[in-house]
Order: structure tokens, then C-alpha cells, then sequence
């Protein structure tokens, strides 16, 4: 019933707003007389017509306001508006986590000349950098110096020139010829050769691989080697180890109450300039203390012609040496010094000692120290006692 | 037999207009809806054309209907202008109209109404406008329609907001059905009972007064 109240009060507004007489559309719907009426009034006081001077000043105003937005910078908006911060931050993270998981992946096989090359060596410099205890460090930094080394041997490998630059053991001088931990390198004569450099020293080489299978180099820098000497002087910062004037830095690994006179194995590094800075000084009697850097080769060579003084000693600095260079390949103590103590007393046996070395050694030039007599032995560190007191000028020089 | 051949040929007349009719409205508002789709990417694009051409079709819809509840013509001129600029602000920060541009703007100037009357009763200071203070006091020199439309303002006021927004949208603005109930998103029988209903309470406050 009110349904139809709504229904024919509705049709009467429709007749109404369409012009239609007054009286007519009430007589049309009779009992909706009062409402009719009391619509007609409500409608009376509206207005239809917009003063057009209103119309204008706010189109002005829109219009105005519009230019305002448009030299604002943009915002975000529509779907960027929608999607929270967070979600951005995510996204960037992600796409930074596989990008450099990317990288190192891509950049591992990267040779010298390569785009990605650069992007391989700072990664290097970064895991160095961020290796804070000292042995993860020194891990780090030989693992990237044998990377150097096998990226040399695959551009020679495809015979491709490119500037390269790597540490490695000098095996062998033959003039103009070396071989540098396995590779080939040719000297010019305008190569700079920096550092009385002789076999089994760590030498760093510069210069450009070659299509026929060798390293032209550039610069040779002596890198680091180890000696044996006395203790001539200690200072704060300046040992005299020798007659060769050694720098200690903090860093340097020093054995506990050595004294002037004692006989030690000293690791260094030598710079451009031939001075020298110590990595660890190690007491070298009977109780042989292990450094902690690694013993090369060479500490052989040095330690069998700094040492010998007597037909005695040198037989002890033989066995010595022999035991060095066990150290360097098994680095056990105990057996070391099962080993010395074993030549102590049985000094008598020492060409038995000597023979039990050679299965251990690797070296050609220990080994062919070991196949010889211990007369030969003896002659052959005469030999070279004289040359090293040539040689130990030059280098204080 | 013939009688009935004619009242089938009737109804099927009729029924093929009915069709054609509903055929045109379906058309109508889809070019409507076009129009106005067209019209809303112009406005985020902060494209002037499209803007004047939106202000131009919508403004007087909303003065109309700000008139129609406050009377007061500086009023409606600011609350009217005020509603077109959130509309821009709205669509440039990208909150588009979910619904029809009609029914957005007329949803916020019934609101920007409503705030500009709380403002007014929240300080009784500030007197009402002219248009909404009684000239009762002097009923003797008024006609006896211009006393009714005075009391059927006043009367206006008394209404819930409900009642008076469909009114302004039905007289103010001079919405059909179909637009009211689309702007107040409501079913047209809905908006045939509220309407009803208003015009019943505004005439008993009528009579009350009287």
C-alpha cells in the first residue's frame, strides 16, 4: 500500500518537474494532495540558472590550480602509491643479492684483458680485505697469488698478449731464460731486475705473455726469501742479522729471548730499494721453532751457505737443512724433531740421513745436493759461502 | 478471430519498441560511460581542456545543490569551487572516482555542507546567515508563500542529513531517480520511500509552525 504511495508521489515530482498544472496532478493523485503541495514549495526556492561571473572566477581558480600540480614533481602514484616501501627495499635487495652472486660466478673464469677481469680482482681485494684473522688472510692472499700464476698459463695456453703481473718461485736462471714457478720468462736487456735475485726466492714478475709460449718481462721485483744468520745487533726497530740490516714491525713474529750471537732463520720482504722488513725471526738450534710464514726453497740455499763454519757444523746445518725442507713439505713438528734427533745421534749415519731426504725432496738442486758425497757436500757449500760473501755487499748496497 | 490477430499484433508492437527503448538507454550509457572515461584520464593527465570541460558540465549541478541547502550565493561559490579542486588533487594523487564523476563531486559537496554547518553551530558567536535566521518576527508584511518558504527552510535543517541530500540531489540539483540513487548508491524504490518521507516531515514541521 505505501509502496504505491512512493510509486505515484514519485510519477507527480515527474509531473511536476515536467511543467505540468498544479491542480491537475493533484486531482490525479488526490490523497497525495499535501505532500504535492509541500513539494512544490520545496522546489520553488532552487535555482537553475548559475550567475555565469561565478562560473568563471572558479574555472580560473581550477585552472590555476592545475598549472600549480603540473610544475610539481610528480609523485608516486596508481600502483606505485599502492604498493608499500617495504616491498621496494625487498625487491632491490633480491635483485642486489643475485647480481653479485652473479658477478662472482661470472667473473671466476675472467682472464687478464676481460671485461669482467676488473670486477675479479676487487672481489679478491674485498675477501682479502674482509679476512680479519691473519691466517684466513694469508690463506686468501696465496690462494688469489697461484690464481695469478694459472691465469698466466692459460693466456699462454691460447697464446694470447696481455700485461700480466704475478708472484712466484724462481727455479731456475738460465741467463736470459727463467722459469718462474713453471713459466718461462725472457729477460731483455732493458728488463728491470730489482734484488739480488737467485733460484727458490719469491720473485714478482711484470710484463706481457706471448703467442710463443713465455712471459717478456718488464720489471722483476725480488718478492721475499728467507736466510740463515747470526744476530749481530738488536734495536727497537733494526736487527743486523749477518751484516744485513733487517726492519721489525709489529707484525714481525719474533721466537722468545733470542740474543745476539744466536743463530736464527729469518723470513723477509724486500721492497724495490733492496731494504729489507722481517715476517718472523725464528730461533734456529736445536729446538727448531716452526714460523709461521712459509719456508720456500730458497731458506735452503741461504741457510746451507750462511751456516757452515766447521766440517761439524756444516754436517749439522746439512741435517738441518734437509729438516727445513721436510718442514716445508709436512709441516709436522714432532716429526722434525724425531728426525733431528734421530741425526744427533747418529751423526755417523748421516749418508743414510741423506738418503732417507732424498725420497722427500722435490727440488732439482736438492736433489742433486743429495745425490752427491758429502765431500762434494762440503765443496759445494764452500762454493757458495764465497759467492754469498760476494753477494752480501750488493745487497746491503 | 480477427480481434485477436490485432492484440497479437499489439503486443509485439509494443514489445519491439520496449526493446528498442531499452536498446537505446544501453547505448546511451555506454557513451556515457565512455565519455566520462575519457574525460577522468584527460583530468589525471592535468589536461586544461578536459578540466574546463568537466567544471563546465559539473559545476552548476553542484552550486545547485550547495545553493539549494545553504542560500547563501558567496558560500556555495567557495564550497563549490572547493570541490572541483579536491576532485583534482584527488585524481592527481591517484584516487580516481571509484564511481561516477557525478556521484563523487555530489558526495563531496553534500559532505563540504555538512562541515561548513557543524562549523557554524560549533560557534554560536558567529551568527547564521540571513537565509536560515527566522524572519518571523515580522510575519505581517511577509506574503503568506514567502512565510512558507521561510518556515520550509528552517524546516530543511530539521531533516536527518539523508533526507535533506535526497531532496537537494532531487530539487537542488535536479537529479532524476536513477541519477539519485546512483549518487547515493542506493536502489530507486529505496530513494522513492526517503524522498516520500522527507516531504511528509518537512509538512508536519510546516503545520507545527503554523
Amino acid at each position: 500500500m505505501d509502496q504505491k504511495k512512493f510509486e505515484d508521489f514519485e510519477k507527480a515530482l515527474t509531473d511536476l518537474s515536467s511543467g505540468q498544472d498544479f491542480r491537475k496532478i493533484v486531482e490525479t493523485y488526490p490523497e497525495l494532495g499535501e505532500e504535492i503541495e509541500t513539494a512544490k514549495l520545496a522546489r520553488s526556492f532552487s535555482t537553475t540558472m548559475v550567475p555565469s561571473d561565478i562560473l568563471q572566477r572558479s574555472r580560473t581558480k581550477l585552472l590555476l590550480h592545475t598549472k600549480e600540480l603540473r610544475q610539481e614533481v610528480p609523485t608516486r602514484n596508481g600502483f606505485f602509491q599502492r604498493v608499500p616501501r617495504i616491498a621496494y627495499v625487498l625487491v632491490l635487495v633480491i635483485f642486489f643479492l643475485l647480481s653479485w652472486n652473479g658477478l662472482i660466478i661470472a667473473s671466476a673464469q675472467a682472464l687478464p684483458g676481460d671485461h669482467l677481469y676488473p670486477a675479479k680482482i676487487t672481489l679478491e681485494k674485498l675477501h682479502i680485505g674482509l679476512a680479519l684473522n691473519p691466517q684466513t688472510h694469508q690463506k686468501a692472499e696465496e690462494e688469489y697469488q697461484s690464481r695469478r700464476v694459472d691465469e698466466v698459463k692459460r693466456l699462454l695456453a691460447i697464446g694470447r698478449m696481455e700485461f700480466v703481473q704475478f708472484l712466484g718461485i724462481v727455479e731456475q736462471q738460465w741467463n736470459d731464460r727463467w722459469i718462474v714457478d713453471g713459466i718461462e720468462v725472457r729477460l731483455l736487456p732493458e728488463t728491470i731486475v730489482l734484488g739480488d735475485i737467485q733460484d727458490g726466492m719469491m720473485v714478482e714478475v711484470e710484463g706481457s705473455t706471448l703467442p710463443e709460449g713465455w712471459v717478456q718481462a718488464s720489471e722483476i721485483h725480488l718478492q721475499n726469501f728467507s736466510f740463515n744468520g747470526t744476530v749481530e745487533l738488536i734495536s727497537e726497530s733494526n736487527w743486523t742479522i749477518s751484516g744485513r740490516d733487517v726492519q721489525i714491525t709489529s707484525s714481525t713474529l719474533i721466537d722468545a729471548d733470542i740474543k745476539v750471537g744466536d743463530n736464527v732463520l729469518i723470513d723477509v720482504i724486500s721492497d724495490d730499494f733492496g731494504n729489507l722488513t722481517a715476517r718472523s725471526i725464528t730461533r734456529n738450534d736445536q729446538n727448531i721453532q716452526i714460523t709461521k710464514t712459509p719456508i720456500l726453497p730458497g731458506d735452503f740455499q741461504e741457510k746451507s751457505i750462511d751456516t757452515p763454519k766447521t766440517e761439524d757444523a756444516s754436517e749439522d746445518d746439512q741435517a738441518g737443512n734437509d729438516d727445513s725442507n721436510e718442514e716445508s713439505k709436512t709441516p709436522e713438528r714432532d716429526e722434525i724433531e724425531d728426525v733431528e734427533e734421530n741425526r744427533e745421534s747418529d751423526e755417523n749415519d748421516e749418508s743414510k740421513d741423506a738418503d732417507e731426504s732424498d725420497e722427500t725432496n722435490e727440488s732439482d738442486e736438492n736433489d742433486e745436493s743429495k745425490d752427491k758425497d758429502d765431500s762434494d757436500d762440503e765443496d759445494e757449500s764452500h762454493d757458495r759461502d764465497e759467492r754469498d760473501k760476494d753477494v752480501e755487499p750488493d745487497e746491503k748496497d | 478471430m480477427s480481434s485477436v490477430g490485432v492484440c497479437t499484433n499489439q503486443i509485439s508492437t509494443s514489445g519491439i519498441l520496449h526493446l528498442l527503448l531499452e536498446i537505446y538507454q544501453v547505448k546511451d550509457r555506454i557513451n556515457f560511460m565512455e565519455a566520462e572515461k575519457a574525460l577522468l584520464t584527460g583530468l589525471r593527465g592535468l589536461d586544461p581542456q578536459a578540466i574546463t570541460e568537466i567544471h563546465n558540465k559539473y559545476f552548476p549541478l553542484v552550486y545547485r545543490y550547495a545553493y539549494y541547502r545553504i542560500g547563501d550565493e558567496t558560500v556555495c561559490e567557495d564550497l563549490s569551487s572547493e570541490t572541483f579542486i579536491r576532485l583534482l588533487e584527488a585524481v592527481h594523487a591517484g584516487r580516481s572516482p571509484k564511481s561516477s564523476l557525478r556521484g563523487w563531486l555530489m558526495g563531496t559537496i553534500s559532505n563540504l555542507v555538512n562541515d561548513y554547518y557543524r562549523k557554524i553551530y560549533n560557534k554560536p558567536n558567529q551568527p547564521l546567515h540571513d537565509d536560515l535566521v527566522s524572519h518571523n518576527s515580522d510575519p505581517v508584511s511577509l506574503s503568506e508563500e514567502h512565510t512558507r518558504q521561510e518556515i520550509l527552510r528552517l524546516g530543511l535543517k530539521e531533516l536527518t542529513s539523508e533526507q535533506q541530500h535526497v531532496l537537494a540531489l532531487r530539487f537542488g540539483s535536479g537529479c532524476s531517480l536513477a541519477e539519485t540513487a546512483d549518487v547515493m548508491k542506493k536502489k530507486p524504490n529505496a530513494i522513492k520511500q526517503l524522498q516520500f518521507r522527507a516531504i511528509a516531515a518537512l509538512r508536519k514541521y510546516i503545520e507545527g509552525e503554523i
